[in-house]
């Protein structure tokens, strides 16, 4: 019984004990967790920041100079605008520092700059013109102030000059820039801009422009083209001569090597590019001229191209064969042999799930999508894009190809009055027609 | 902090009257000063003392370098380091056996280098833990040999560690 009493006791004491060394466990756990974020130091981003300027110091990489670019620029309340900088290094190289600078605003009321040089107009103001002046500085110090202005007038003039190149001809088929400096009624002007611009060209031209102000051109000969910019009433016009005499010669470039004879198989995609280079006495460099080469192939059939929009240059096997393409401009072309493989024995076309009839109501837009079959092998493709379609003399459509250069190309029907009426598409591919009535009702 | 310091000091002298071992150790320590993903790595030594119960103990550590080492131009020299922790030791099994350390580190550590980089004597106060693996050495049955790593201060940018190798005597 003592026994047994003596034991109980040793037993709960152990017990205790037990416990007692888990709670101690789990208080010291506890005080070590409540501890971690209580980290102090007197100086360590001093010592950080010197540290890293001595490595930028040991590279020779550290900024000597520093050039805020894309400012004297005017904003309304609520937009935003990019600055960027340059630096000249200790080893005589220049280099993007936008990231690696601080970047400040003279009056945050007015407008903020973001650690990346981002610019957001917080209020229009008329004091000064609104100009506030942009700081960026860089780790060891250099500094470089730029100005952004932010208020809410009207503009008064647009003065168009090339941006690239600066002065002189432009290079045909070589991308060209056009920007204005723009005078607002306060006095203020606005350099380098073409924000809230509308381009156009004269009609003569054979030149494209986009809202960037970027000038495509490909004209054989010297062409001479007015440019025409818009904000609200206000226009500015600037005439641009593009010279093709210094292109020397065109490449056409497949996953970027140049090629002159490439592989396509069937049913597959592959984006062609062109590049150009200019007489070694103007640029040794190789130009990209994508935006501004024509592309055409002798053989339509073999491949389907895409030679406009955003997928240009992208070609697309049809049927087997041998085919030329070939990319011009500015008098100069390139040709490459492409060779298509496979097999592609055509059974019958069909128009959306190959109804008869398609309903839409005034106004609206139907995409009528073409799919070719093929027996051999057993398969199908989208050829919307190669196919000819015909709204036979309607006149109640605009019509366009969507989604060229991809595999959901389609043709798309947009009504273009309240009226109602009745359409026969029609569409012909590979000798193959087939049509569709579109009910507007 | 150095309130808590004490208390924690105190606790410690306290929890000795009911230690069933107390220990002291030496260690040489490769510390490895890392400052805006830049290297120093000065060697020191360690003396630790401690006691323990029931698988648990309470170690303070005092640590003093024995030469500098430097980043770029700028010398790196630990003062000192004095750090206490709560220790959490396995069983032993064969004579090995792993240690888990929580604690708090108070470490100075002087900078110097030419006028246009830094010069300076820093303190660095913050969490620190361990982990440790420990041999008994035969016939030497109150010794060990004992491999840890520590870190002493770690925040964005700076980090203070060390590798620990030293003897353990048990008394």
């Amino acid at each position: 019984m003592n026994f047994s009493l003596s034991l109980d006791i040793r037993k709960g004491m152990s017990m205790n004990v037990n416990k007692m060394m888990w709670l101690s466990k789990v208080i010291f756990v506890s005080a070590s967790i409540a501890l971690l974020g209580c980290e102090s130091d007197n100086n360590s981003a001093e010592l950080i920041r010197a540290v890293e300027l001595e490595r930028l110091r040991a590279d020779g990489t550290i900024i000597e100079i520093v050039e805020i670019a894309d400012d004297q620029y005017r904003l309304r309340k609520g937009e935003t605008h990019q600055l960027s900088a340059t630096g000249l290094d200790s080893n005589g190289d220049t280099r993007d520092i936008t990231n690696e600078l601080t970047w400040s605003s003279s009056d945050d009321s007015i407008a903020i700059v973001s650690n990346k040089g981002l610019v957001t107009a917080i209020s229009n103001s008329t004091v000064n013109m609104g100009i506030i002046t942009i700081t960026a500085v860089t780790i060891n110090g250099m500094l470089d102030e730029g100005e952004i202005s932010v208020s809410n007038v009207d503009v008064t003039a647009i003065s168009l000059k090339q941006s690239l190149p600066k002065t002189g001809n432009v290079y045909t088929c070589i991308d060209a820039r056009i920007t204005g400096d723009v005078s607002y009624e306060d006095g203020y002007i606005s350099y380098n801009t073409v924000k809230d611009m509308s381009f156009s060209l004269d009609d003569e031209s054979s030149a494209v422009i986009d809202n960037e102000g970027n000038l495509y051109t490909s004209a054989e000969n010297i062409e001479s083209t007015i440019v025409t910019a818009k904000i609200s009433d206000v226009t500015g016009t600037l005439a641009v001569t593009a010279d093709p005499h210094y292109l020397q010669n065109i490449d056409i470039l497949v996953n970027n090597e140049i090629t002159t004879l490439f592989t396509l198989n069937i049913g597959k995609r592959l984006q062609v590019s062109g590049q150009a280079n200019l007489e070694s006495e103007v640029s040794e460099d190789n130009f990209d001229i994508n935006n501004s080469i024509n592309w055409t192939q002798e053989e339509a059939e073999k491949v389907g191209l895409t030679a406009t929009d955003e997928n240009k240059g992208t070609i697309f096997g049809l049927k087997p064969g041998v085919t030329q393409l070939i990319g011009h401009c500015g008098g100069v072309q390139s040709t490459a042999t492409i060779e298509v493989k496979g097999e592609a024995n055509l059974d019958a076309i069909q128009i959306n799930d190959g109804g008869d009839i398609i309903s839409l109501s005034p106004l609206a837009s139907v995409e009528l999508t073409l799919v070719a079959s093929y027996v051999s092998p057993v398969s199908s493709m989208n050829v919307s894009e190669f196919a000819q379609w015909d709204i036979n003399g309607s006149n109640l459509f605009s019509d366009e190809i969507t989604s060229s250069g991809t595999n959901k190309a389609s043709y798309k029907l947009t009504s273009i009055s309240d009226s109602t009426g009745v359409a026969i598409v029609s569409v012909t591919y590979d000798g193959i027609t087939s049509s569709v009535r579109i009910n507007i009702e | 902090m150095n309130k808590t310091f004490l208390t924690l000091f105190l606790s410690i002298l306290s929890y000795h009257c009911q230690a069933d071992s107390t220990y002291f150790g030496i260690d040489y320590v490769l510390t490895n000063i890392e400052v805006a993903d830049e290297i120093a790595k000065p060697n020191a030594s360690v003396i630790r003392a401690g006691v323990s119960n029931n698988n648990m103990a309470f170690e303070i550590q005092y640590l003093l370098t024995n030469d500098t080492d430097n980043i770029y131009r700028m010398e790196f020299d630990i003062e000192r380091s004095v750090g206490l922790y709560f220790v959490m030791q396995s069983d032993i099994e064969n004579g090995f056996g792993l240690d888990i350390s929580l604690g708090y580190a108070m470490t100075d550590m002087t900078v110097s280098g030419p006028e246009e980089t830094y010069n300076g004597e820093d303190h660095y106060n913050g969490f620190s833990w361990g982990v440790a693996i420990h041999q008994q050495i035969p016939y030497l049955k109150q010794t060990n040999i004992r491999l840890a790593y520590q870190s002493l201060y770690k925040k964005s940018g700076i980090e203070i560690t060390g590798i620990y190798l030293g003897l353990t005597y048990e008394f």
